[in-house]
C-alpha cells in the first residue's frame, strides 16, 4: 500500500500544468466558498446583532393589555414595575435593562408627515442597553439641547427633510384622547441597520414624554432587557413569565420570528452554495482524472498484465484523485482564513449596494465571519467529492483490456 | 518437461458479418529453458497466441496448460495472481512506471508478490547488475535510453522468478547496438539460468538468435524449426 501511495503521490506531480489547474480550481473553490459563506454569515450576524442592539434587545416585557392593544394608558402599574424590577435584578443572567414610554403618533414638517412611535427614554440607562448613541451619524445624544431634544432615524430625516437643529412636530393622543402636538428639536440622526426602524421611531427624553402627556410620572410601557448570553433569551423569558403577573416577557425570536427564521435557516442556505461550488469542482476533477487515465492507458494495462489486481488499481486511482484534490485544500483553507480574518476586522465597505442593504436591514460595512466548523465542513466535502470524482476514472481504468492497453499508442 | 502446452487452441473474432480465426487449432509444447521465437507476418496470430498463453486473453476453445495447470478455467483474480507468480512480460514500448526509479520498477512486481524489503533490494540489485544497469538504479525511465529502459523491463520481468518470459516485439524500438546488447543479456540468462523466453517478433536479429522458430501464417503454425 505504501508503494501505491508513493505512485499516486508522484503521479499527482506528473503533469504539472494539468494538476496546477486542478489545484487552482480547488484553492479558489474553497476560498470562494468560505469567503461567500463568511460574507453572508457576517451580514446575517450583523443584521441580527444590529437589530438586537438597536431595536429589540434580548427580551422585551409588556403589560398584557398593551400587547393586546397599544394604548398610552396600557402602561405598567407601579406594583408591576416594582415586581418586574425585582425579578430582573434577581436574575443573574440579566446584564442590564431599561424602561421605555411609548406612544403611537405622527411626526411632521412642512415637507410631510410620517406615522411613528414616540419613545420616551432615560438617555443614561438607554445607552447601556441599546446602541442608538453609537449609531448617530449626525448630531449628539441628548447633550446639546435642553428643551425637548429628539433623536430621529436617517430615513425619517430624509423623508421629512430634517437636519440637526431643525424642528419636528410630534402629535399623538393622551390618555383621555386629547390631541397633543409639540415641536421637538432634532439633536441627532441615527442610522440603524433597518430602514423601517429609522423611519418609524423617534426617541425623546422620558421626562419630556411625561410632561407632554401630563399624566402619571411613571409611564412605562416596555422593558428592554439584555442578557449576558443571547442564547439564554428563551429560557429567561419563560422564567420571568413565571414570576411576573399580567405582563409577558418575550424573547427576541418570538418578537421577530422572521429574524429568528433567517438565523435558523441561514446555515442551510449557505450550505447549498458550498455544495454547488464543490459539485462544480467535482466535474473538473473527474475530467482531469479521466484525461490522466486515458493518457496512462498503456501504463495501467502493464500494471494489470504484470499482476496488479483490480482492487489495487482502483485504490491507486482513488488515492491519486484524493491527493490531487486535497493538496490544494490546506492552501485554500489558509488563504480563506487569512482573508476572512483580515476583512473580518477591517470590514468590507459595500457602498455600491449600501442602499439595498439598508433596506434589507444590513449595514453597508460588512465584517465577514465564519464558524470554524465551516473549514472542517468544506474540507470533508472536498474529500468526499474527490472520492466520488475518482470512481468514474477508476472504473474506466478497470475496464481496460490489459492486452490491448499495453499496446495503446 | 513442458512449461507450456496448448491443445487445439482457437481464437475467433467477429468483424461485422465475418468471423476471423486469429488462432486456428494450434497445439504446441514449449519445454523449460527454450529460447523460442514466434514469428510471422502481421495478422498471422502470433500476438494473439502470446496473449492467450500469457492469460491476457481467453481462447474461444481449446486449452492452455502451464506447469500442469489449466489456466483457461481460472477466474479473473486467479488469473491476475497466476500471471504475477508465473509469467514475466517484456513489452515493445518498455512500459515502465515513469514516476518510479529503475530499482523501484524492478522491485514493484516483488512488492505485489509480498516479498520483504530486504529480499526485494537484494534481488533488484542482482538483476540490475545482470543487465548492466547497476549505476542507473536511481534513474527514472525518462533519464534512460530506450535500450536501458528495455533492460530494466527485462529485469522487472525476471524479478518475480517466473516460469517463463513473454516478450512481445522487445527490440522493435531499439537501435542495433541496444538490440544486440539486450539479446546477449537474454541469451546469457537463458543459457546460464535456464530461463524460458518466448518472443513474438519480426526482427531477424532475434530470429537468428532463437533455438526454436515457430512461424505463423493465417492463425496456424506454418513451420516449427528447432536449431
Amino acid at each position: 500500500m505504501k508503494t501505491i501511495f508513493k505512485i499516486a503521490w508522484r503521479n499527482v506531480w506528473r503533469n504539472k500544468l494539468r494538476s496546477g489547474v486542478v489545484f487552482t480550481s480547488v484553492l479558489l473553490g474553497i476560498w470562494a466558498g468560505l469567503f461567500v459563506l463568511a460574507i453572508s454569515s457576517g451580514m446575517l450576524e450583523q443584521q441580527k446583532r444590529g437589530t438586537l442592539e438597536s431595536q429589540l434587545s434580548h427580551i422585551q416585557i409588556h403589560s398584557d393589555p398593551y400587547l393586546a392593544d397599544i394604548k398610552l394608558n396600557h402602561n405598567f402599574s407601579k406594583s408591576q414595575i416594582a415586581e418586574i424590577d425585582q425579578a430582573l435584578n434577581d436574575t443573574k443572567e440579566v446584564k442590564n435593562f431599561c424602561k421605555r414610554s411609548i406612544v403611537e403618533g405622527t411626526g411632521s414638517t412642512a415637507h410631510g408627515f410620517s406615522n411613528l412611535n414616540v419613545i420616551g427614554v432615560n438617555p443614561e440607562i438607554e445607552q447601556k442597553v441599546t446602541t442608538i448613541h453609537e449609531r448617530l451619524i449626525e448630531g449628539s445624544y441628548f447633550t446639546k439641547y435642553k428643551n425637548r431634544p429628539a433623536l430621529i432615524g436617517r430615513k425619517l430625516a430624509e423623508d421629512l427633510h430634517l437636519e440637526v437643529g431643525k424642528t419636528i412636530n410630534l402629535s399623538f393622543q393622551d390618555a383621555e384622547g386629547n390631541f397633543i402636538q409639540s415641536g421637538f428639536k432634532v439633536e441627532g440622526i441615527f442610522g440603524s441597520p433597518s430602514q423601517s426602524f429609522d423611519k418609524s421611531n423617534v426617541f425623546i427624553k422620558q421626562e419630556d414624554f411625561v410632561d407632554l402627556v401630563a399624566g402619571e410620572s411613571n409611564y412605562v410601557h416596555e422593558y428592554a432587557v439584555n442578557l449576558f448570553q443571547v442564547g439564554n433569551s428563551k429560557r429567561i423569558a419563560e422564567q420571568l413569565n413565571s414570576e411576573i403577573k399580567e405582563a409577558t416577557a418575550e424573547d427576541w425570536a418570538t418578537i421577530s420570528p422572521e429574524l429568528s427564521f433567517r438565523d435558523e435557516t441561514a446555515g442551510a442556505g449557505l450550505m447549498v452554495i458550498l455544495v454547488i461550488i464543490v459539485f462544480a469542482l467535482t466535474f473538473g476533477i473527474v475530467n482531469t482524472m479521466l484525461m490522466a487515465v486515458l493518457e496512462r492507458k498503456r501504463e495501467l494495462g502493464m500494471l494489470l498484465c504484470v499482476g496488479m489486481n483490480k482492487r489495487n488499481v482502483f485504490v491507486m486511482i482513488v488515492i491519486e484523485t484524493i491527493f490531487l484534490s486535497l493538496v490544494a485544500a490546506p492552501a485554500g483553507l489558509l488563504i480563506s482564513w487569512l482573508s476572512i480574518s483580515y476583512f473580518g476586522s477591517s470590514g468590507i465597505k459595500l457602498d455600491a449596494v449600501g442602499e439595498a442593504l439598508y433596506k434589507a436591514g444590513i449595514d453597508s460595512m460588512v465584517y465577514p465571519a465564519v464558524d470554524s466548523s465551516a473549514y472542517l465542513t468544506i474540507s470533508l466535502m472536498i474529500m468526499f467529492a474527490s472520492i466520488i470524482a475518482s470512481i468514474i476514472p477508476a472504473r474506466k481504468a478497470l475496464k481496460y483490456n490489459p492486452a490491448e492497453a499495453v499496446r495503446a499508442v | 518437461m513442458s512449461v507450456i502446452k496448448t491443445e487445439n487452441l482457437v481464437k475467433t473474432y467477429t468483424q461485422g458479418e465475418y468471423e476471423i480465426k486469429a488462432v486456428d487449432k494450434v497445439s504446441l509444447e514449449i519445454e523449460k529453458g527454450e529460447f523460442t521465437v514466434v514469428c510471422g507476418p502481421s495478422g498471422s496470430g502470433k500476438t494473439t497466441l502470446l496473449n492467450i498463453i500469457g492469460g491476457l486473453d481467453d481462447p474461444t476453445s481449446g486449452s492452455v496448460v502451464i506447469n500442469d495447470k489449466e489456466i483457461t478455467s481460472l477466474s479473473g483474480n486467479q488469473l491476475i495472481d497466476f500471471r504475477l507468480r508465473n509469467i514475466g512480460f517484456v513489452f515493445q514500448a518498455y512500459n515502465l512506471i515513469p514516476v518510479l526509479t529503475a530499482k523501484e520498477n524492478v522491485g514493484f512486481v516483488m512488492l505485489l508478490q509480498g516479498k520483504s524489503e530486504a529480499e526485494r533490494n537484494e534481488r533488484t540489485e542482482e538483476l540490475l547488475k545482470a543487465v548492466g544497469l547497476e549505476k542507473e538504479m536511481k534513474k527514472k525511465p525518462t533519464q534512460m535510453s530506450g535500450g536501458q529502459q528495455q533492460r530494466v523491463a527485462v529485469a522487472r520481468a525476471l524479478a518475480s522468478k517466473p516460469q517463463f518470459i513473454l516478450a512481445d516485439e522487445p527490440t522493435a524500438n531499439l537501435d542495433s547496438a541496444s538490440t544486440e546488447n539486450l539479446l546477449d543479456i537474454m541469451a546469457k540468462m537463458n543459457e546460464e539460468e535456464g530461463i524460458t523466453f518466448i518472443f513474438s517478433t519480426h526482427d531477424q536479429r532475434v530470429i537468428d538468435r532463437a533455438k526454436r522458430v515457430i512461424t505463423f501464417q493465417d492463425g496456424k503454425i506454418f513451420s516449427d524449426v528447432s536449431a
